[in-house]
């Protein structure tokens, strides 16, 4: 039996085995990190069209994952998913800069210029990942939507031909999308843009057995598209969403702990009995009281940071008090800054409580939340650099707020001007074109502009109808909260 | 044609009299407002150090009258230099800082002291210490703004649970007006002769030697060294002569010399606790009080929740009276300087919750949640970002709406039928019924956990 880890032990594990980067870029799958957890089997399926999920909950890790032939043998293991086992996966758009297989930023640009059916544009992406090779002879996306338009007859041959052979090699043709919102920097044509994505995704599934789609997208952009085409609704049936459970965030920081090299893993491992080595033999998955037992990753993580944040019980629980202080307003908290958090909490303890006997103090851990604030703020500023323009003009105040309240500032900070100018900014391309960004939907109507900083869960509206903003947000942007007792200085 | 102005009212009075004092402060002075038994105001200026000019006096004195109206007192302007008993006054304790924040820097300070028939012990929070040997006992107050909540019955099964835990348990049964928290522990055993009120009158003519205040309930708990004892505020009497309870409760609140009514129940909920260890085999002092608190805003209610415990489980079901009751309460305490000191000893019970398909539990604890956050913010620190930096200055005790080991959090029971009406006598073994457990799973839970914790410190977190 091995003997229990003391409090620099575990520091030391978890700044080793916790992802510093805060960046989603950086934070690639691999065997270590591949974490399943039970709430996102359905968004695996072959059949699940669409999963949502909100930024950072881990739409591109899933899209790569099943991108690597390894990663997807290990979840198809896991999850005891064998129509995972036969798959032929191509990307549909992504991130990475792929023209032969998908239309870059300023092509895209281009081609939406010139009028082109968002459907069209796609379906010369699907035929191109079958394989259609008179296709492939043509190097510009231009002329393969043409050739798309020109040639139904063959198009149509090609997808049936493709099904076909599938259907005899028993394999599936999964074509995944993901970055959409680096479509296109209008709001109205992103929407157009995946409008015509869902719309290709529904016609494999209806027409073909065989060969299907996967849209990883962010909730509020899934809802504008089903504005586009009203067919759309179809795929809402079995949508899937990638949500984190407070057992799967902690599930997924065991998992870290557990799949570091080094001796301290080996003696966590020890310590939470029932670990398996999977057919790989190079990455450990933890027993399932750790990924999923709220009571018993209490007690464990309990034995890291302590059972309170404080003195006792009243002071809070450390186990709860992480998740409810990340969370936005559509209840959802990102692993990353999770991650993040735990991360800069050990920094914090390290620096300032050292002598603790935990391996997190609590003061570590409430400054670890408030940086993970910071953090998400500048991330979601990155993504949407039009929340931190709407956010901005109601620092100082104090949440929850009247809208119409909001809506004045909004007026007074000439808001619609701003954003405005924003999208200018970007019209005149340059380095920056290469990073697109969706604005929102309706820049010119501040109730509308309202329910999207809801949908984003930036915003939440309380019962009373008065508008709110939860502490992830709150705190960075610097807007109080009414109280009645008058805060003394010092 | 001028019509008369329309005359101040008593809730228009203290904001008038307020201004007058940031006013007057402002000039540079220390000032202290009070508030006499009728609720009208004087402001004492202290020029003991520093001289007024008489023509400001004059002036100050004139808005009273005229701002402040029949809620002026007779010498609406008072100067400390001209009072006969000016530090009594100046350093009296229950003097309260203003509620608005003086700005630093050529101001006086603003205090109220407000006079009070009844109700009084709402302003006066304070918590138990610990023992001489340094030992704890906790108490804690159930209370409910609104009868009928279910309070006495959660009081049984809480006490059961924490004895059943090894605790040496406690209830006193301080809803002197409908006592029922005896009846219903110590079903199956005898309740003792005497009961809270015979403390009470007893004690007030030095005549409290021998009475027999507690009794172990019928209750045995499982494993353990648990014990379960109840002081009932009825006795059973014995058959010599009557009982006269009413009698003896139209006694109890008055104040006796050197003593008033808060001290004689602090006093008598004491006794009772000796009285266990006394009587007991096992010569434990209770090391957990249940004090099931009466309904409303009367004094015994603000005795038990201010001073006698260290936790306080507000019940209530979401609907208006409970709000506007808990609001009402609320604000007493924050007028009175007390929201800082009180908040951190309450935590919100929500009692009959419904869970069925077309009302389930979790929408109604949603909305239960809002208007819980809503009535605590009152006692919570206001969050504002400070004007020169435009920064919020961290530390607030400002929780969130979804803070789970925030105050106005509720704890959950859910609503049963079944015990509507419970006749304990009759039912045996009712509190180990399944859809009991059930109902109370997570309150027990919960309640353990914030009941045998320390109290809070005075900082917040």
């Amino acid at each position: 039996m091995t003997t229990a880890m003391g409090a620099e032990e575990y520091r030391e594990l978890l700044s080793a085995a916790l992802p510093e980067a805060t960046d989603a870029d950086t934070l690639l799958p691999n065997l270590h990190t591949l974490f399943t957890p039970d709430s996102h089997r359905v968004a695996l399926y072959v059949d699940s069209t669409v999963v949502r999920g909100g930024r950072g909950v881990g739409k591109t890790f899933w899209y790569r994952s099943l991108l690597d032939e390894t990663l997807r043998q290990v979840a198809a293991e896991e999850y005891s998913i064998d129509r995972l086992r036969r798959l032929t996966v191509s990307p549909g758009y992504g991130a990475a800069v792929e023209p032969e297989l998908y239309p870059g930023t300023g092509v895209l640009r281009q081609l939406v210029e010139e009028r082109v059916r968002p459907y069209d544009l796609w379906y010369a992406v699907l035929l191109t990942a079958l394989g259609q090779s008179e296709l492939r002879d043509l190097p510009d996306w231009r002329d393969r939507v043409a050739w798309v338009r020109s040639n139904p007859g063959a198009a149509e041959r090609t997808v049936q031909q493709a099904d076909r052979a599938a259907q005899q090699d028993g394999i599936t043709h999964l074509v995944i999308f993901d970055a959409l919102e680096h479509l296109h920097r209008v709001r109205a044509q992103a929407d157009r843009l995946v409008g015509g994505i869902l719309e290709l995704a529904l016609a494999m599934r209806l027409g073909t057995r065989n060969i299907r789609c996967k849209v990883f997208i962010r909730p509020d952009m899934f809802d504008g598209a089903l504005l586009q085409f009203p067919d759309a609704s179809k795929l809402t049936a079995n949508a899937a969403s990638l949500t984190w459970s407070n057992a799967n965030l902690y599930g997924l920081l065991f998992h870290y702990m557990g799949n570091h090299d080094s001796e301290y893993a080996e003696r966590f491992r020890g310590l939470t009995d029932g670990w398996e080595t999977d057919a790989f033999g190079r990455r450990h998955i933890p027993p399932a009281l750790l990924r999923g037992d709220e009571r018993y990753q209490a007690e464990q993580f309990a034995r890291i940071a302590g059972p309170y944040m404080g003195a006792n019980y009243r002071k809070g629980n450390t186990y709860t008090w992480l998740p409810n202080h990340l969370m936005d307003g559509v209840e959802q908290v990102s692993p990353r800054s999770f991650l993040s958090a735990l991360n800069k909490a050990v920094a914090e303890t390290r620096g300032t409580y050292a002598g603790h006997e935990y391996a997190l103090h609590h003061e570590g851990i409430r400054r670890g939340v408030q940086i993970a604030s910071e953090t998400r703020v500048r991330e979601v500023g990155e993504d949407m650099p039009w929340v931190r323009l709407a956010v901005d003009p109601l620092a100082g105040r104090q949440v929850p707020i009247d809208q119409d309240m909001v809506t004045q500032l909004w007026r007074d900070a000439r808001l619609t001007d701003l954003l405005r100018e924003e999208a200018e900014r970007y019209d005149v391309g340059g380095e920056e074109d290469t990073v697109v960004r969706t604005g929102p939907r309706y820049p010119d109507d501040p109730d509308r502009l309202i329910e999207e900083l809801i949908a984003l869960g930036v915003m939440r509206r309380r019962r009373d109808g008065r508008i709110d903003l939860p502490d992830v947000y709150r705190i960075a942007f610097n807007i109080g909260r009414k109280g009645g007792v008058p805060r003394v200085a010092g | 044609m001028n019509l008369p102005p329309a005359p101040v009212r008593f809730d228009d009075a203290r904001p008038r009299a307020l201004a007058i004092a940031y006013d007057v402060a402002a000039e540079g002075m220390e000032v202290l407002l009070v508030r006499d038994v009728l609720g009208r105001f004087a402001l004492v200026v202290d020029d003991r150090e520093r001289d007024v000019p008489a023509d400001r006096v004059l002036a100050w004195s004139e808005r009273l009258t005229s701002d402040l109206q029949r809620y002026a007192a007779d010498r609406p302007l008072l100067r400390a230099s001209g009072l006969f008993s000016a530090d009594a006054l100046l350093g009296s304790e229950r003097a309260q800082p203003a509620p608005r924040r003086v700005p630093a820097g050529g101001y006086g300070s603003v205090r109220l002291l407000d006079n009070t028939v009844v109700g009084e012990d709402w302003a006066q929070v304070s918590t138990p210490t610990a023992e001489r040997d340094g030992s704890r006992t906790h108490r804690t107050a159930l209370y409910g703004f609104k009868g009928g909540v279910g309070r006495t019955t959660a009081t049984a099964v809480l006490a059961r649970h924490l004895a059943d835990r090894g605790h040496v348990v406690l209830v006193v049964d301080l809803d002197l007006e409908s006592p029922g928290a005896g009846p219903l522990l110590a079903a199956g055993a005898r309740l003792p002769r005497h009961g809270i009120v015979d403390q009470l009158v007893e004690a007030a003519v030095g005549n409290a030697d021998g009475l027999e205040l507690v009794a172990p309930s019928g209750y045995a708990p499982r494993g353990g060294w648990g014990e379960l004892w109840v002081a009932p505020a009825r006795g059973r009497g014995t058959d010599e002569c009557p009982y006269s309870y009413v009698d003896k409760l139209n006694r109890v609140y008055a104040d006796i010399p050197g003593m008033d009514f808060a001290d004689r129940l602090a006093a008598a909920v004491r006794t009772c606790e000796d009285a266990v260890a006394w009587e007991g085999e096992s010569g434990r002092r209770p090391d957990v009080v249940l004090l099931d608190s009466r309904a409303g805003i009367h004094d015994i209610a603000a005795v038990t929740i201010s001073r006698l415990c260290d936790l306080a489980l507000l019940f209530g079901a979401d609907n208006s009276q409970t709000w506007g009751g808990y609001g009402d309460l609320f604000a007493a305490w924050h007028s009175s300087g007390q929201a800082r000191a009180i908040r951190e000893k309450l935590r919100m019970v929500a009692s009959m919750v419904p869970d069925s398909p077309q009302r389930p539990m979790s929408a109604y604890l949603e909305s239960f949640r809002e208007h819980s956050w809503e009535c605590f913010s009152l006692l919570y620190d206001d969050d504002v970002p400070e004007p020169e930096t435009g920064r919020l200055i961290p530390g607030a005790f400002s929780p969130s709406l979804e803070d789970d080991s925030a105050p106005h959090h509720p704890i959950p029971i859910l609503f049963e039928p079944g015990l509507v009406g419970l006749d304990a006598d009759s039912a045996p073994g009712w509190q180990d019924r399944a859809f009991v457990r059930a109902a109370y799973r997570d309150f027990l839970t919960t309640a353990t956990l914030l009941i045998t914790a320390d109290p809070q410190s005075d900082e917040g977190p």
